[in-house]
Parts: C-alpha cells; sequence; structure tokens
C-alpha cells in the first residue's frame, strides 16, 4: 500500500487526494477482484486501478500529451550542466544525494506534465518494465518510452533550474558577481 | 501528424543517433564495438534493462573502453537512486486501517444485499 499512496501522493500532489485515490483504488479492487485472473501481476493491476481512478477524477482537468514537448533539451542535460568547467562547484566525487535534497525532487516530479509523470513514477520509482507500465497505462510499449524518455529529460531540466536558483551555478561562473540582482534580469 | 513514437516503436533498439548530439550515423553497417552517440542514444533502455542482449553488450564494450560514457553512465544510475528515494513516503497514520474497515464495510453491504 506504501508504494501506491506514494504513486497517488505523486499524482494528486496533496495527502488528503491521495488517501481517496488508494482508498477507491482498493476498493475497486476488491470489487472486481473476481476478474481477477490466476497469473495476472497483481501489483501492475493494483496500480493500473490506480492510475485509472486518479484519471476519471480529474479528466477535466487533464492537459492533452503532447508528445513532442522536450525534445529540444538534449540527452545528457543535467549531467552536461553540472560537468561544465566551473558550474555548480560540483567534483564528481560529490554525491546527488546531498545536492538534491527531497523537497526539490518531489517538486521537480510534481511539475512534469501528467502523462510523463505517471510513466517516470511508474518506471523509476516503482521499478516497472515497459510492458507492464504499457498495460498500466493502457498504450503501446513505443509511447511508454517516449514518455519516460521525454519525462526524464524534463526532469533533469527541472532539477538543473532548481540548482541554478538556488545560486550555486551563478556563484560559479561569475564570483566577482555581487549584487544577488544583476542589472537587465528579466524578473 | 508529428512522428511521435516512431523513434522507441521497436523495444530494445533505439535509433542510433536519435540523440541531440552529433550528426545521425549511417546505419547501413551494424556496428560492433558502439560509438558515444549510439551509447548517448541507449543510455535510458540500458537502464531500463530493456536492451537487446547484444546491443546490451555493445554497449557494454563501449563503457569500458570510454571514460566520458562510463562517467555519464554512471551519473544516471545515481540520479535514478535519488529520484527512488526521495519519492518514497510514509503512509499517514491509520489510513491501513481506515481503508480496510471501508472495504470491509462496503463487502458487508454487498454481501446483504
Amino acid at each position: 500500500m506504501q508504494s501506491l499512496f506514494s504513486t497517488a501522493l505523486r499524482l494528486t500532489r496533496n495527502t488528503a487526494d491521495a488517501e481517496d485515490l488508494v482508498q477507491e483504488a482498493y476498493l475497486r479492487a476488491y470489487r472486481g477482484y473476481e476478474s481477477f485472473s490466476e497469473g495476472t501481476n497483481l501489483r501492475a493491476w493494483l496500480f493500473r486501478i490506480l492510475t485509472n481512478a486518479h484519471i476519471n477524477r480529474y479528466r477535466s482537468k487533464k492537459r492533452r500529451v503532447e508528445e513532442t514537448e522536450f525534445d529540444d533539451v538534449e540527452d545528457f542535460y543535467l549531467y552536461r550542466k553540472l560537468h561544465d568547467p566551473g558550474a555548480l562547484g560540483r567534483s564528481a566525487e560529490d554525491e546527488l544525494m546531498g545536492l538534491f535534497g527531497e523537497g526539490e525532487v518531489v517538486a521537480a516530479v510534481e511539475a512534469l506534465p501528467e502523462a510523463y509523470r505517471v510513466a517516470v513514477l511508474l518506471a523509476d520509482v516503482e521499478g516497472f518494465a515497459y510492458k507492464e507500465i504499457a498495460e498500466i497505462l493502457d498504450i503501446p510499449i513505443g509511447t511508454v518510452m517516449s514518455r519516460l524518455h521525454r519525462g526524464r529529460k524534463a526532469l533533469q531540466k527541472e532539477l538543473y533550474e532548481f540548482a541554478s536558483a538556488r545560486g550555486l551555478v551563478e556563484r560559479q561562473i561569475r564570483p566577482d558577481q555581487t549584487s544577488p540582482e544583476p542589472a537587465g534580469t528579466e524578473r | 501528424m508529428n512522428s511521435n513514437d516512431s523513434k522507441g516503436s521497436v523495444p530494445g533498439r533505439p535509433t542510433v543517433g536519435s540523440g541531440s548530439l552529433g550528426p545521425t550515423r549511417a546505419t547501413s553497417s551494424p556496428p560492433s564495438v558502439g560509438d558515444c552517440a549510439e551509447a548517448v542514444a541507449a543510455l535510458f533502455t540500458f537502464l531500463d534493462g530493456a536492451l537487446t542482449d547484444e546491443l546490451r553488450l555493445v554497449i557494454q564494450m563501449h563503457l569500458d573502453r570510454c571514460a566520458p560514457c562510463f562517467s555519464a553512465y554512471e551519473f544516471h544510475i545515481e540520479l535514478r537512486t535519488v529520484v527512488q528515494q526521495r519519492c518514497q513516503t510514509v503512509l499517514p497514520a491509520g489510513l491501513k486501517e481506515r481503508i480496510f474497515l471501508e472495504v470491509a464495510r462496503q463487502q458487508v453491504r454487498a454481501d446483504s444485499d
């Protein structure tokens, strides 16, 4: 139940809605249990019920997926940004875990367009395989892969923006910059 | 309209050079040792454990001899661990009990119908 709740929380972005969503998924699962056949992946089935319940609830708010979003972001975005000479002052030995706190990672995940967010959560957090995600979300495997690809690139971009907003990048690139707001910066 | 998904529609065989780095390689003859563009294109599929055995071997051989790609792969493995751990949450107190109570209540209601 814990991983269902974690996923629900990232989908709904708030605890009360996540609790409701998990409860609804459990009720639906128990009601539909007769239709559950031996040999079906139970965990994937529960996540399918959860994501369907979420989609049904928030259908009206759901934004159409633009499948080409983030195509302009390069594959190794964050890696390259963090390894630019002088950028972030991060040595190769510094751990990413120390660089990005829980709040930032969660905010970056929650900022993803929903279709990408679901795919990234199922793959990177819950460890589902492409085929399982395709079954959970009722989409072709190729779509799973492209959403994951774009979602991960978008996530890296978000994370980099957090790091850069904290001033880590500016500080390193312009050590002589003392004003917190350089002239001409658009707000 | 757009050609979405055409890139990744074959599991385990991402198109070589589909990343924004470098020119698209000619695909007339399949490479045997792999190159950086191929490693970039295969990164996510590799990390997802979804490459074909053949392609995985090519990538692994490339990583053995290319320190920058090896380092980039390591970075992404670490990044995934960070995302995974940071997204874990604890169940709110009493949620499990409340849900099972509600399930039981509805079961009773359904049974008495």
